[in-house]
Formats: C-alpha cells, sequence, structure tokens
C-alpha cells in the first residue's frame, strides 16, 4: 500500500536547518510536510554542540531556554603541538562574547516541536528515497515509510539532510564533498575529565591533521571530547587519533558514557543553493565554518531564509529558480563573506606546519586583542608573525 | 568496497564523498552497490570500517 500526500513546502531532514525552514516556511502561511528518517529527532548526535550566543536572534528568542544549556563558555584554551598553551581567559574575555555547549538532543527536538507548533506536520521515520519533477510544476518525493511507500508532492522542496544530502542530485545539483574538504570525526561524551571550565583546542598533525581535537565541558567533570581530521592528508582514521589523545595524560581517568561519529563539509558553499522548485540549506549547502567546522549556526539562519523564501514563492504562485533566488542573496548578504574569509584561514591553518602551529601560540600568548573571535585571533597572529604575516594576509585588509 | 558493520556508526561520511552515489545509510543499515572502487570513502570513514 502506499500513502500519497500533497502540500506546498516539503522538507527533508529535521535537523536545526531543517525545523527552523519547516517552522518559518509554516508560519508564513504555507503547508508544510518535514520528514526525517530518524525516529527521534536529536538522536544520535553528530556534533560538539557548541554554538555563539547570536544564534538566538536568528531564533527570534531574547534568551536561550535553559534546558538546552549544558555550559557557557567563558574560558578558551588552545594547545599548539609542543604544548605552548594559550589562555584566553583575562582581560582579553571582558569583550568576548559568550557561547554556549548545548544539550542537542533538547536543543534539535524542541526545534522541531516549535515547527510542529507552528503548524508544519512531521512525519518521523519517513526517509527521502528518490524525487522527481512532474508537468505544472511540481517536484515529487519518494519516501518509505515503516515498510510502505509514501508519495509526496510539492511546490518547493527543502532539503536539509545534512552532510550526505540526497535530495539535491535528483533535482540537478551535485552535492559531493571533495575529500581534502571533509573533516572527518568521531567524539565521545565523557564523564570523570578533569576540567577548569575552558574549552580546549589541541592541534598538531600527530594530534589532529588538518583539524583537531576538542574538549568542550558539559558539566563539572563531563565533556565531548572529539576529534576532526582532514582524511586526504593521512592513512589512518579519525578513530585511530582520537583513542591516541585518549591515551595521553590529559584524559587519564576519564570514562566514555557515549560515542559518535560523522564529516563536517569544510568547504565553501555549493554555488547555487537553490534550483527550479529547490532550495538546500545548512549541511546539505556546505554553509558550514570551515574554519571551526561549526554548522549549527548557519543552518538555522540558511533554514530561516529558506522557509520564508519558499512560503513567499508559493504565495506569489512562482516556485521556478530565478523565484527562488532572493535565498541565496539573503544568506549571501548576512554570512557570505564570512564564510569566505573562514575558508581561506582554515587552507592556511592545513598548511601550517608543526613549528608554525607553535609560534603562532607563542604569537598570540603575547598579544591583546579586542574581542575572541575566530578572525580577531587569526588578525593578532599575523600581525606578531611576520613569518605568518604573508599566510594571513587575507585577513589584514 | 566492503564494510565491516560491526565498526560502522551509520554517519554518512562515506556516502557524502562518494561521487557515484554508491552508498545509501539509512536509520539502521549501510548499502553498498558496486562501484569501481575508487577508495575516497575508506579513507574519509572515521572509524576504518571500510575495506576493498
Ligand atoms: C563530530 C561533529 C562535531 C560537530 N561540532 C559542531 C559544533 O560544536 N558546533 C557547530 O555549530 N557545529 C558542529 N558540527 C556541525 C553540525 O553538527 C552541523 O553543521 C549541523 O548539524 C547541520 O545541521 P543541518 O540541519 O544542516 O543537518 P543535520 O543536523 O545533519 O540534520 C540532517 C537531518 O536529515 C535527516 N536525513 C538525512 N537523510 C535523510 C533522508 N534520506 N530522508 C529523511 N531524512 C534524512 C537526518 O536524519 C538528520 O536529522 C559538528 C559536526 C560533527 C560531525
Ligand atoms: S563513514 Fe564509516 S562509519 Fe560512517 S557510515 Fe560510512 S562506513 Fe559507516
Ligand atoms: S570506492 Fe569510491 S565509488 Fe565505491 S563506494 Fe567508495 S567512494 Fe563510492
Amino acid at each position: 500500500m502506499s500513502e500519497h500526500l500533497t502540500c506546498d513546502v516539503l522538507v527533508v531532514g529535521l535537523g536545526p536547518g531543517g525545523s527552523t525552514a519547516a517552522r518559518f516556511a509554516a508560519e508564513a502561511g504555507a503547508r508544510v510536510i518535514a520528514i526525517d528518517k530518524r525516529a527521534e529527532i536529536g538522536t544520535p548526535v553528530q556534533c560538539a554542540e557548541a554554538v555563539s550566543e547570536g544564534i538566538l536572534a536568528h531564533l527570534g528568542l531574547s534568551a536561550p531556554k535553559d534546558r538546552w544549556i549544558t555550559w557557557k563558555v567563558a574560558h578558551v584554551r588552545l594547545v599548539s603541538p609542543s604544548n605552548i598553551v594559550v589562555n584566553l581567559d583575562d582581560e582579553r574575555v571582558s569583550k568576548m562574547k559568550f557561547g554556549y555547549v548545548l544539550d542537542r538532543k533538547v536543543f534539535d527536538k524542541d526545534l522541531a516541536t516549535m515547527a510542529a507548533d507552528a503548524g508544519a506536520e512531521l512525519r518521523l521515520k519517513t526517509r527521502f528515497v528518490s524525487g522527481e519533477r512532474l508537468e505544472g510544476g511540481l517536484v515529487r518525493a519518494h519516501a518509505r515509510h515503516f515498510g510502505q511507500d509514501v508519495v509526496i508532492d510539492a511546490k518547493v522542496i527543502i532539503a536539509a539532510d545534512g552532510v550526505a544530502s540526497r535530495v539535491g542530485p535528483y533535482f540537478g545539483v551535485k552535492t559531493v564533498v571533495p575529500l581534502k574538504h571533509m573533516e572527518s570525526c568521531v567524539q565521545y561524551e565523557m564523564t570523570n575529565v578533569s576540567l577548569d571550565g575552558a574549552i580546549e583546542f589541541y592541534f598538531g598533525k600527530d594530534v589532529a591533521p588538518g583539524g583537531y581535537v576538542w574538549v568542550f565541558p558539559k558539566g563539572e567533570s563531563k565533556a565531548n571530547v572529539g576529534i576532526g581530521i582532514i582524511p586526504s592528508l593521512t592513512d589512518r582514521h579519525a578513530k585511530d587519533y582520537l583513542d591516541a589523545f585518549l591515551a595521553s595524560d590529559r584524559m587519564k581517568g576519564a570514562r566514555v558514557v557515549e560515542i559518535n561519529a560523522g564529516g563536517v563539509p569544510v568547504c565553501r558553499p555549493l554555488k547555487e543553493t537553490f534550483a527550479d522548485n529547490l532550495l538546500l540549506v545548512g549541511d546539505a549547502a556546505r554553509v558550514v565554518n570551515p574554519l571551526t567546522g561549526g554548522g549549527i549556526a548557519t543552518a538555522i539562519e540558511s533554514g530561516k531564509y529558506a522557509g520564508m523564501a519558499a512560503a513567499k514563492a508559493v504565495a506569489e504562485g512562482r516556485t521556478d529558480r530565478a523565484a527562488l533566488a532572493a535565498y541565496q542573496d539573503e544568506w549571501q548578504a548576512s554570512f557570505g563573506k564570512r564564510l569566505e574569509l573562514f575558508y581561506k584561514a582554515q587552507q592556511v591553518l592545513t598548511s601550517m606546519s608543526d613549528a608554525e602551529l607553535d609560534d603562532a601560540a607563542t604569537a598570540l600568548g603575547k598579544c591583546g586583542f579586542e574581542s575572541i573571535s575566530e578572525l580577531e585571533l587569526l588578525k593578532a597572529v599575523a600581525k606578531t608573525n611576520m613569518k605568518l604575516l604573508l599566510k594571513f594576509r587575507t585577513f589584514l585588509t | 568496497m566492503n564494510v565491516n558493520k560491526e565498526l560502522c556508526m551509520l554517519c554518512q561520511t562515506c556516502a557524502a564523498v562518494c561521487p557515484s552515489g554508491a552508498i545509501e545509510v539509512t536509520e539502521m543499515d549501510i548499502i553498498l552497490t558496486k562501484c569501481t572502487p575508487c577508495g575516497l570513502c575508506a579513507r574519509a570513514c572515521p572509524m576504518g570500517a571500510l575495506y576493498e
């Protein structure tokens, strides 16, 4: 037996991007169906859960819900290959914007609930299998739900199905991630970790080639301990490196309570995040900060613009490329330039030798700067170290 | 390509780098279709679960 549904906007994927898109499309009056292959939103977690304060504004909230937050970040520690430690916790913190370590199992579920409350029809355990264009400007998705075929016809599909997006290719958008732009990640949630409240980053080619190890506190002695590496730089796997870190003195006595794995696309965004009847958001659109691998904020923001753009196109009766192009202009105007800078920074970072990383840490230890954003850090390093200046010159203008 | 399902976390990293769309990861399984092995998926896998 198969089920046949119709709607204005079909959202595939209920991560932060899809839930936000579904919510804003529904709030703008569109009939929305949102599907996810999972039975439980937010589970399993595939994320280190750190975000900056700024995301709340895009959710239309002035304060985060207490239950989303496991840790408020006020201290950042960077550790270079030769163990040069940079603590960012002194006067430099005064202007620092707070960040949070979230509980994404709760956060993601709440975002999905907000979409449902706004009127979106959520369908869990419903997996997008294939798509096609129909006559008359409609698109059709074939999905599977508890062993049954589900056919969903829509005016616009929003692809929010994450790093391994399957939606785009059916509508002419290529989404393969080149190996050199794939951050391959594993993470353990751990307890009995010795912590002093800092979020920690460990760099070096033997520690995490092309990426870093992170220790993000989630409580007095609980933390996300994870790693991202660029697999084209090594023959070993992310788990091998993380297990080596776990065997180090830093992690003595710590115990694993959960294991996660995942990939982050640390590339430039797709050239076109829209097509006839199609918008792509979040990881599916490759709108991720390539330097940090952070994609929650950009997934939410792109999701919001996509939801609004889709609802508007439907209301105006035109859902072709031209009618949807404004979506891309909107996210470009908001964070396009920043992503491009971070992309260049990531290219520099992955090209730095261990000696250069040590130099950078030494330089950072000495300098003061206005605020602790990734950009300020890079500028500060470049200004105090002539050798690095050349590599970082893009950021000084 | 082959997968050692005992190592696989169903994280989809392999599917994201596969140039021929030969890997599908559902909510409970990983399905590999026959391919000319390029090896990209095996390198991308954080767990080392894929082998030729
Ligand atoms: C280990 C790791 C650590 C990270 N740490 C951070 C961090 O600290 N801070 C940060 O900001 N970002 C981090 N990220 C990145 C962040 O997790 C993603 O950028 C973010 O989740 C993207 O949101 P999204 O909504 O685009 O996609 P996702 O959150 O990936 O959601 C996609 C959804 O689509 C569903 N789906 C997939 N395929 C189908 C299908 N065929 N049919 C139906 N549904 C489907 C999935 O089940 C999923 O629910 C990390 C990523 C990893 C892997
Ligand atoms: S990348 Fe590895 S762990 Fe992840 S789904 Fe593929 S085979 Fe499984
Ligand atoms: S070997 Fe290459 S073509 Fe085959 S599944 Fe892996 S990435 Fe795809």
